[in-house]
């Protein structure tokens, strides 16, 4: 064979009896093919997205995982005050956005978020900013007024509280139960919040036109947030014996009331509704939650109507109670009568259907607001009375919110911290990852549940906690987890791990513009961009 | 690092593969699970490009270049003379196509499977003559265009089944993988070369200009071969028997995996439901 000179190129000596090739491809500047090429940037991952306060989830659940737990709370903190509470009673907005929710299980946010509240419970809150010498009263101690409070007084504003109430917490005490809230729980939370961050809580004060026109007068702000009243009574339906509103009933069955009568007939498809049903079977009652439209279309959260169902609640769904009376020995009679839909959705009443006579009939159809203060610039308001009824998450956010805002207006700008726009979204990625669903908090199995209030839902040990922890993937940050790069056919991703939070660089002289490397980021951080 | 795999790189940047290449990605891991000892037998195929004009090359292990059908009888002949030099620690891997290994490379291969000889045959299966531009093989699947089948490649064909060939020669190891499944590739490449005799893998490997998709979602969507059960990740056991190593992750229907690719744009709804049969009926026969 014919041996090829390169002499330029390689040693004679390297020359055999066939040709050689001995210098590598680099000297290709591939990378002039490409259209497009990656550019790494940091998101927003979809749960803080997702999640009304804007909680930063990854952030606080890394500091747990690296063994930073006060630290973990105190940033959780910083921006939700009630998270023993939340992790308890949140739908977890978050989890269901959650980038690992099809892949194996949702990271168990809320679950986590009980852990590092309980946590918390004995830790006190950071000791606030200098007072600023200025104050602010707030009206109603539900998680808005709680929120609005802690914000201010983290910030060294003087906050008093007014609640009607003998004890503070809204809803969250006389609304939701304690087998999803323990009293006591809630109880320590509070007492936490006001103590460590010196708030004047002030119980049994009603405020009324008269007191507001006085508060407006001494303080800087005053932020109404006192929720919403009682449920109304349906049409049809008048007040008499045997007949209760959804509140109430929740207020006088977690008093330990007994109430007379075995079958019990709600009617709702809310919270209320639910949590009024299932405090009845509590008592050994039989009840039935009667609906107008159907299950899905139930404002109550899912896991709440699948509890119920375990535990014995009936649902009737699309019937609507026509008209009650009252008859012999204290009984209710109720005429049930088909939903009629409507095209547009809309709900009439059909044709009668049944009769059912039963010893109580609870409405829990929807909260009204109970008072309308007059306007003024230096009121604001929060929570459910300023959106109607909503959540414990979205009150708190309201209340942070109208925190901010009286901060703002007196120069103490500080715009709430927001992640960058985009929202990372590739959970596509995770495919090439093996599943790791981790596990879900124990529950009493419902038989036991039927004749206590004893809380449902139990905790996740600590080592389960930083398990669960662990599987955040931290959407929108690089981890340096190296899927980019195992991806990439041309070798042109560099994980440079020198600084704090790890870069990846690209070899932009090699890089073929594939997009493989974005394609095989599950935290979303590597966006195509035209090549120009 | 991710999955234990080194950072050494024995597949270099500026080599010929088009952008999203399957069959450079899968060279690259190969090469990091068998190690700097290994030698590379390369007939005609995408690879002989990819691998760069002279003098310059996009291995730093030893290739040799050999004729279309001979991956199997120049790779026998390797194994063979450093078996006489001592040097039986060197991995000989034959690295062919699948025009090389299902049509014309076939009767080398059968041949050394038959003698038993001591190397590696990986075909990386892009199911069909990519380099040439686009000609159908042996290995493309019913329904698909390409040059030589512009209305799909008739159902009557279909794609010859390359793995009962081969299980008919008992090979020592016997396996699928794919590069879009990677726990599972470098599982069993880390199997093949501890292994002695003759082992083969059979590798899906997408070719984005071929298959007609973007080159972003070459791994998705030979993933979704996979999910699909057109393409099980299988193994053949001490009995002889394939077995699936890996299910279906997130099952998806066949239509899933076709309708995600240009090439099968001719597959009328009505040829899908007896496709799905036919995947179902061979995923089953592997558990
Ligand atoms: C039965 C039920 C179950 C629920 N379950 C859930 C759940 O599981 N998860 C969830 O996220 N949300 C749930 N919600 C909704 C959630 O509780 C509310 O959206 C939230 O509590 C609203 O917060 P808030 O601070 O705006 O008002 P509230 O919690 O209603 O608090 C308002 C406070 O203001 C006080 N107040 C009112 N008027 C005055 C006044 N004039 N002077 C002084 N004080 C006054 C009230 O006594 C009360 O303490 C539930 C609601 C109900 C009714
Ligand atoms: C004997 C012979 N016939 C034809 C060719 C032309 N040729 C070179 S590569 C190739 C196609 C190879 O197809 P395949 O083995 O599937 O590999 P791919 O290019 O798809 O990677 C052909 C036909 C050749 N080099 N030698
Ligand atoms: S993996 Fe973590 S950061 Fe990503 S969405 Fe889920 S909880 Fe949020
Ligand atoms: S794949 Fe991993 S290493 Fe690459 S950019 Fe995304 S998070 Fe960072
Ligand atoms: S995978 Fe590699 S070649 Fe493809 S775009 Fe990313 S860096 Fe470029
Ligand atoms: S034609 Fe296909 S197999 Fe060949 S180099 Fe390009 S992408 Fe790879
Ligand atoms: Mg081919």
């Amino acid at each position: 064979m014919e041996t090829l000179q390169f002499d330029d190129l390689i040693a004679p000596a390297d020359i055999r009896e066939y040709p050689v090739s001995l210098t590598t491809t680099e000297a290709n500047l591939t990378g002039s093919w490409k259209f497009s090429r990656p550019r790494q940037a940091k998101k927003t991952a979809p749960c803080r997205d997702a999640c009304p306060l804007g909680v930063d989830i990854a952030d606080w659940l890394h500091l747990l995982v690296r063994g930073e737990r006060d630290a973990a709370l105190h940033r959780l903190r910083a921006v939700n005050p009630l998270p023993a509470s939340t992790g308890r009673v949140c739908p977890q907005f978050c989890r269901r956005a959650c980038t690992r929710r099809d892949h194996d299980a949702a990271v168990r946010s809320g679950a986590l978020e009980r852990y590092i509240g309980d946590y918390g419970l004995g830790v006190p809150f950071p000791v606030p900013a200098s007072a600023t010498g200025w104050s602010v009263a707030v009206i109603g101690s539900g998680p808005a007024g709680l929120a609005a409070a802690a914000s201010l007084a983290a910030a060294g504003v003087a906050v008093t509280v007014y609640e009607r109430e003998a004890a503070p917490g809204g809803m969250l005490r006389c609304g939701i139960p304690a087998y999803r809230l323990p009293k006591e729980i809630l109880a320590r939370e509070i007492d936490n919040l006001v103590i460590s961050l010196g708030i004047q809580l002030c119980c049994n004060v009603p405020v009324d036109d008269r007191m507001l026109a006085e508060l407006l007068g001494e303080h800087a702000f005053v932020l109404a947030a006192p929720g919403l009243g009682g449920s109304p009574l349906p049409a049809g339906i008048g007040a008499g014996p045997g007949v209760y509103r959804g509140l109430e009933l929740l207020r006088r069955l977690a008093a330990g009331e007994v109430l007379p009568g075995d079958r019990f007939a709600v009617i709702g498809g809310g919270n209320a509704a639910i949590d009024a049903a299932r405090s009845l079977v509590r008592h050994g009652r039989q009840a039935t939650i009667i609906y107008r439209r159907g299950i899905e279309e139930m404002p109550a959260y899912p896991e709440e109507r699948r509890e119920a169902l375990e535990e014995g609640v009936e649902i009737r769904l699309g019937t609507i109670v026509a008209a009650a009376r009252g008859v012999d020995g204290g009984r209710v009679e109720l005429d049930l009568h088909e939903a009629l839909r409507a095209a547009d959705g809309t709900v009439s009443t059909g044709s009668f259907s049944d009769r059912l006579t039963v010893d109580g009939l609870v409405a829990a159809i929807g909260q009204k607001a109970s008072w309308q203060p007059e306007s003024h610039k230096r009121l604001l308001t929060a929570g459910d009375f300023h959106h109607g009824p909503a959540s414990v998450a979205e009150a708190l956010a309201g209340g942070r919110r109208a925190a901010l805002e009286m901060l703002r207006r007196r120069g103490m700008a500080r715009e709430p911290a927001v992640g960058p726009a985009e929202i990372a979204a590739n959970p596509a990625a995770l495919a090439v990852l093996a599943p790791q669903p981790g596990v879900d908090p124990p529950r009493v199995p419902h038989r036991e549940r039927r004749n206590s209030f004893r809380e449902v839902c139990g905790p996740l040990s600590a080592e389960e906690a930083l398990q669960e922890a662990a599987r955040c993937l931290r959407c929108g940050t690089c981890t340096a987890c190296g899927l980019c790069w195992f991806f990439c056919p041309d070798q042109a991703v560099v994980i440079d791990q020198r600084g704090v939070e790890p870069v990846v660089r690209f070899d932009y002289d090699h890089c073929k513009g594939c997009g493989l490397c974005a394609a095989s980021c599950p935290r979303g951080v590597i966006d195509m961009e035209e090549d120009s | 690092m991710l999955w234990n795999v080194t950072t050494a790189e024995y597949l270099n940047s500026g080599h010929m593969a088009c952008p999203g290449c399957g069959a450079s990605l899968s060279m690259r891991h190969a090469l990091k699970v068998l190690g700097e000892e290994t030698i590379v037998v390369l007939p005609a195929c995408c690879w002989s490009i990819i691998a760069g004009g002279f003098p310059t090359t996009a291995l730093s292990v030893p290739l040799l270049h050999v004729p279309f059908a001979t991956a199997a009888a120049c790779a026998s002949g390797v194994r063979r003379a450093l078996l006489s030099r001592g040097r039986e620690e060197v991995t000989v891997m034959a690295w062919a196509g699948d025009g090389g290994t299902f049509d014309i490379g076939l009767q080398a291969l059968s041949g050394a499977a038959e003698r038993r000889e001591d190397f590696l045959y990986v075909c990386y299966d892009n199911e069909a003559y990519m380099n040439t531009g686009i000609q159908q093989s042996s290995a493309t699947p019913a329904g698909a265009w390409t040059t030589t089948t512009p209305a799909g490649k008739e159902f009557a064909y279909g794609k010859k089944d390359i793995l009962e060939i081969l299980r008919a020669h008992r090979p020592a190891y016997l396996v699928t993988a794919t590069i879009a499944c990677p726990e599972d590739f470098l599982a069993k490449f880390a199997a093949a070369r501890k292994r002695r005799g003759f082992r083969f893998i059979h590798l899906l490997s997408p070719c984005p200009p071929g298959w007609k998709i973007d080159s972003r979602d070459s791994l998705a969507v030979t993933r979704l071969a996979v999910d699909s059960g057109v393409f099980p990740l299988v193994e053949m056991d001490d009995g002889g028997r394939l077995r699936l190593t890996c299910e279906p992750a997130h099952p998806v229907p066949v239509a899933d995996y076709l309708r995600a690719q240009g090439r099968f744009r001719t597959v009328r709804d009505e040829d899908l439901e007896p496709l799905q049969r036919r995947v179902d009926e061979r995923l089953e026969s592997f558990r």
